[in-house]
């Protein structure tokens, strides 16, 4: 999913590919910001992807 | 490669496809499990198995997090929603899975206020919408799924709610295996390794298998060229005499996890001295409960629940499915009286589970050749 717009709390706005956008955690994640590719799950970002690497 | 397009590659696949054929040992039989349901659902969607000579058989593991929940905790749920005031949450799937008392929709339908959420965040919001009402999550998934429970009661705590709580179901991948393993009625002869769980938990949990049982695995990612890379890497480790953890979706998995994870899952949980799993049985230390500093949240001790084991419908065999003993097609009920439509066992309900896959995607029993 791609962050959007990243909340003081850690909590992030992202968007998916069918452009979906629901409140994603960050905490998992070093220094997101908005643009980064995250691989989510479940409402919480596990790692940040490489653009365009299949996840 | 790197991108989805070159893991789709349809030349690709026949290359390995050619490889794996030239690696087999001929007249020998291979059981291979994978261990993810995602990983099932890539198989029948794409046809991995098809580009597999017929000795080579993927045999479909417990990971998918549905499929392992007991009759009795769906209704132990089921007694917590009807609890007066109570506003149940749970992810979607999980509301069409039976109990011994039918499912949380039959619940629902009855009366009971439960609501689908996509992310334990999402009933905590619904828990400060409602500060007049118990808001409780019924908590299910792995590693990959266990890090946003404890993330959000993190939050929970940090902000002094205090009308939030979780029924948490969550298990661990590891002992599973090892029961899968210790199991004398089936013989694997290596693994395909959770791709997601291993973002978080990492490679290294998984140097059991080889170090103690002899046997290979290979953490795959989830398109269909991964996992044929990985089909070949757990033969090419047999043809060479080897067994190690190998770690073919290194672009999304470091081999030490995410340690940021790790910390949470420890601050948070606690695991239970043993869990009950679908067609497992009790599991040692394969469950976790809410730690002492997060007791306040934990809905088993806020509410009074049954407890009570529940044998599955004589007609299921989600058990011997979830071990890999049979294959969906095999079971009585399959695609008869068990559809998505109307589910009896898990693995018809969630969409990783094995029997949703070959039901979805037509696939029955079909001759391959052998080599």
């Amino acid at each position: 999913m791609r962050l959007l717009r990243l909340g003081e709390d850690g909590v992030a706005v992202c968007e998916d590919e069918a452009g979906v956008r629901t409140s994603v955690m960050t905490d998992l994640v070093e220094r997101p910001a908005p643009g980064d590719l995250l691989l989510v799950h479940a409402g919480v970002a596990l790692t940040r992807l490489e653009e365009g690497v299949a996840a | 490669m790197k991108y989805v397009d070159e893991y789709r590659d349809a030349e690709l696949g026949r290359v390995l496809s050619s490889e794996i054929v030239a690696t087999v040992e001929p007249g020998r039989h291979y059981k291979v499990m994978e261990v993810c349901g995602g990983h099932t659902h890539t198989i029948y969607k794409y046809g991995v198995d098809d580009l597999l000579p017929s000795n080579v058989e993927l045999v479909h593991g417990p990971g998918c997090p549905v499929c392992v929940i007991p009759m009795g905790r769906v209704d132990d749920g089921i007694a917590v929603a009807h609890e007066p005031g109570v506003i149940f949450t749970c992810f979607g799937d999980m509301m069409r899975v039976p109990g011994g008392n039918g499912t949380l929709l039959d619940a629902k339908a009855e009366g009971a206020d439960i609501r689908m959420v996509y992310s334990p965040l999402d009933a905590l919001r619904i828990a400060k919408q409602n500060p007049d009402r118990e808001v409780v999550f019924y908590a299910i998934g792995f590693e990959t799924t266990a890090p946003s429970t404890a993330l959000t009661l993190m939050r929970a705590k940090a902000e002094g709610i205090e009308n939030f709580f979780c029924f948490c179901n969550h298990v661990t991948i590891v002992p599973p295996l090892r029961a899968l393993l210790e199991s004398p009625d089936l013989r694997l002869d290596g693994f395909i390794g959770p791709g997601h769980v291993s973002t978080v938990v990492g490679a290294r949990p998984f140097e059991f298998i080889p170090a103690d049982y002899g046997k290979p695995i290979v953490i795959s990612g989830f398109e269909p060229l991964d996992l044929l890379q990985s089909v070949h890497g757990v033969l090419r480790q047999l043809a060479d005499g080897r067994c190690e953890v190998e770690n073919q979706y290194k672009r999304v998995v470091p081999y030490d996890g995410n340690p940021q994870a790790l910390r949470v899952l420890a601050e948070v949980f606690e695991l239970r001295p043993h869990f009950e799993w679908r067609g497992l049985g009790f599991i040692s230390h394969s469950g976790l409960r809410l730690a002492d500093a997060y007791a306040d949240f934990d809905a088993e001790l806020r509410y009074s629940v049954p407890g009570v084991r529940v044998a599955d419908p004589k007609a299921c065999q989600c058990g011997e499915v979830l071990k890999g003993v049979i294959k969906p097609w095999e079971c009585k009920v399959f695609g008869t009286a068990c559809t998505p439509e109307r589910p009896i066992g898990t693995c018809m309900v969630s969409s990783e589970g094995a029997c949703a896959a070959y039901y979805n995607y037509g696939r029955f029993v079909r001759e391959r050749e052998a080599v």
